[in-house]
């Protein structure tokens, strides 16, 4: 930001704030005008400290929402494992009459499982689920911690996680794009806003400290 | 510049300044020497954009790629190697495409000369590392029952021979991906977030990008550990040859066990 100036009244040169005179040919500067420089000079770094405010908010937000992240993951890792594995434990029962050799009629997903296969897959799948989403929430926890000490990195790799996650969501399922719609929506949008803010926070002091 | 006034000791360093602004007196220069100029790359928002742009995208290829492979095995199976070397080949050109707008930080990275015996040092002990902890980390999977990944036999079932699997996977693949991951985004994203976070970054995305989770964590580990190899080296090459290393070590344990 360059400092407020306003051309002196006999030369044109730049006339600062505090000046009583003009520095290029010795002229008074009137009172009227030094409180004008002296206004518009407060109203300027009134605005910067807003921006930077403003900015430091955006990145704290950016973070909030990765602890946001973290929570859903670990509450809905825990919703899914309760209601996959009494799903399980339902089918189990209904596979009870049967031997393990045998195969099972009808074909899941396009495979043909025998009912030993069957067995194995139904109680290992909720425990993966499990698995997958408190993985989740770890690295969505990490990258809040992360995110604390250095925004910039935390935010980038936080955003280049999450699309890779729905990415591979899509791949096995290409429904789950549309799954939580609104909060793939809303924590792209603040991710992203928080790590420009912290792009521009980074820009001004290393701008303040090359000036000084 | 410093000036001083002489009617009332005021000391300014405008360049152009003759009078006092103070008290209106005549400055008299005191340091004649010029202001110290200022570093030769501030970074401003718009410019940190555009160097991060290209790696957002150079990522978005890795993996649109790597989708692709991953529906390709879904629907073809059997020609799994011959989608790997196109999907090898599209890597490497749009790799190559990406790291020559970037040649005067990646080639000097590449340059063979520049390796002494510290380098070579610090390639053995990475390489010693990272074949313990495969080991290790393998040994962990079979603790948990996690179904280990077969690399080489798709390869035996397509009738090809073995060596082609080597060929690709631990001499043109750790080629390619050292270039893209420790040259390309390292580079970049240094330039604007400073190296030690730039080493956890490309260290996520490298362990991002390969669409496994159970090896998000083997790769993320290893993936700094070849960053900080590239950090401690000034040069790629470490990296590669430790690369290298570790997925031939995969290919051979995969064999050893039958």
């Amino acid at each position: 930001m360059s400092k407020p100036s306003l051309p002196c009244e006999s030369c044109r040169a730049n006339v600062y704030p505090g000046d009583q005179f003009c520095d290029a040919c010795g002229a008074a500067v009137r009172e009227a005008r030094m409180l004008q420089l002296a206004e518009w000079e407060r109203g300027e770094a009134e605005d910067a400290r807003a921006l930077v405010r403003e900015r430091r908010a955006s990145v704290r937000k950016a973070s909030r929402m990765l602890a946001l992240l973290a929570a859903l993951f670990l509450v809905t890792g825990l919703g899914a494992y309760v209601f996959q594995r009494a799903a399980a434990d339902k089918a189990l029962r209904n596979l009870h009459g049967m031997q393990d050799h045998e195969v099972f009629p009808t074909p899941i997903e396009g495979v043909t499982y025998s009912v030993r296969d069957l067995r194995a897959k139904l109680d290992s799948e909720p425990r993966q689920i499990l698995a997958v989403n408190l993985t989740l929430a770890l690295v969505m926890g990490g990258l809040f911690v992360w995110s604390r000490r250095a925004a910039f990195a935390a935010l980038v790799t936080a955003i280049g996680a999450l699309i890779t996650l729905w990415f591979v969501s899509f791949l096995i399922d290409p429904a789950t794009i549309l799954q939580g719609l609104i909060i793939k929506i809303g924590s792209l949008i603040a991710l992203s806003a928080g790590l420009r803010a912290a792009l521009a926070e980074r820009a001004a002091a290393l701008r303040t400290e090359a000036s000084e | 510049m410093v000036s001083s006034c002489d009617a009332c000791g005021l000391r300014t360093r405008r360049a152009s300044a003759r009078f006092c602004p103070s008290c209106g007196g005549t400055l008299a220069v005191l340091d004649e020497q010029p202001e110290e100029a200022p570093p030769a790359e501030i970074a401003l928002p718009a410019v940190e954009e555009s160097l991060l742009r290209p790696v957002a995208w150079l990522y978005g290829l890795f993996l649109a790629i790597a989708g692709a492979l991953v529906l390709a095995a879904k629907y073809a199976p059997r020609a799994q190697p011959r989608h790997e070397v196109i999907a090898m080949g599209v890597e490497a050109a749009i790799v190559f495409a990406f790291a020559t707008r970037e040649r005067e930080r990646i080639l000097p990275l590449l340059r063979v000369r520049a390796l002494g015996a510290r380098e070579l040092g610090l390639a053995a002990a990475a390489a010693v590392f990272v074949i313990g902890f495969i080991l290790l980390y393998l040994r962990a999977f079979r603790l948990l029952d996690v179904q280990e990944i077969a690399i080489v036999e798709p390869y035996r079932d397509a009738g090809w021979p073995v060596w082609s699997a080597f060929v690709l996977l631990a001499v043109v693949a750790p080629v390619v991906e050292e270039i893209a991951f420790r040259g390309y985004i390292y580079t970049r994203v240094a330039r604007v977030a400073g190296e030690r976070d730039a080493m956890f970054i490309q260290a996520g995305l490298f362990a991002l990008a390969h669409l496994l989770p159970m090896v998000f964590v083997s790769h993320f580990v290893i993936g700094l550990v070849l960053g900080a190899l590239r950090r401690a080296s000034s040069s790629l090459l470490p990296s590669m040859l430790v690369h290298a290393t570790w997925n031939a070590a995969v290919l051979g344990l995969e064999l050893g066990r039958g």
